[in-house]
């Protein structure tokens, strides 16, 4: 299924952020790893096969890096992931 | 507001009990745990009274009535007919959206659930705190997942403490992995601690090293 990495990877840094929220407490999550799992999403090739998908990791990069709230971050990657989906009407991303 | 103590072996036991003298359903009630131990757990079941808290959030909270005026109009926009109120006394302030059929609301591992969570708080933001959060439920489903995942922390503690072996659970999100950190945290046989990385982070339960004399 196209965009199952992609989808995996932009939950992964969703996932962090939401630790940070949550207060988990059971690691220290830093700024710089939440890119990096950004980062990670734009090296697929695949999020250029959907419209938008890259626009949004982009604006949630650039987001980390101006210290945006962590809800501002992980809004954009809700809205990434939400065109991946678009891109893949017909088959589950789940 | 009406309340009732529960007793039973297993949460959702305790809090049967308490709906039984209360004759109420899970939906209309907010629990506390008053006592979680290994042979009985306490509860504290409070219905809600759904028509004060309508009429009286907005006079006491004006932050409370922006958030739950922003989601109610949200929701609308969505085409998703539900009711919003905001859960009185709740620290950090918590939105509660009922109605029926919303499951596609909380969507896959509350996936949707926690979207239209971040959502809220950029909405909210600029009237809220330095720190300070919205958290948005639906049909209480991140309370009872709360709950559960707190039951099996007790019941994996329960098997460690008899066998002596590590459990691994299965992969759980934040708030649930710290519900269990926090069941865990007063057992002075079994410790607690996370593996893996989001979102596949396990908790593993496994018994408590004696201190170093």
């Amino acid at each position: 299924m196209p965009g199952r990495a992609a989808a995996g990877r932009i939950r992964k840094a969703i996932a962090l952020i939401n630790a940070v929220e949550d207060g988990a407490g059971d690691e220290e999550i830093t700024p710089t790893e939440i890119a990096e799992a950004i980062r990670d999403c734009l090296e697929l090739s695949e999020v250029d096969g959907v419209p938008n998908v890259r626009r949004y990791l982009g604006e949630a990069l650039d987001a980390v890096s101006d210290g945006m709230p962590a809800d501002f971050v992980a809004m954009t990657l809700y809205a990434a992931l939400g065109a991946l989906q678009e891109g893949n009407v017909g088959g589950s991303l789940n | 507001m009406k309340s009732a103590e529960g007793r039973g072996r297993t949460l959702d036991e305790a809090v049967d009990a308490a709906l039984i003298i209360l004759g109420e359903s899970r939906r209309n009630v907010d629990i506390k745990v008053l006592n979680e131990g290994p042979e009985e757990t306490l509860v504290e079941v409070t219905v809600i009274d759904h028509a004060a808290t309508s009429t009286e959030m907005p006079a006491a909270d004006g932050k409370g009535e922006t958030a739950r005026s922003l989601v109610e109009g949200l929701l609308k926009h969505m085409g998703i007919r539900a009711q919003v109120t905001a859960r009185p006394g709740s620290e950090p302030l918590t939105l509660d959206i009922s109605g029926r059929d919303l499951g596609a609301l909380i969507g896959w591992r509350g996936e949707t659930l926690r979207a239209l969570q971040s959502v809220t708080n950029v909405m909210v933001g600029k009237h809220l705190a330095e720190g300070e959060r919205i958290i948005v439920d639906v049909e209480r489903y991140r309370q009872r997942r709360e709950h559960t995942v707190r039951e099996i922390a007790l019941r994996a503690a329960r098997q460690v403490k008899m066998t002596g072996d590590a459990i691994t659970l299965d992969a759980m999100q934040a708030f649930e992995r710290r519900a269990i950190h926090l069941a865990l945290e007063g057992d002075p046989e079994v410790t607690s601690s996370s593996i893996g990385e989001d979102p596949e982070r396990r908790v593993v339960v496994g018994l408590r090293k004696p201190a170093a004399e």
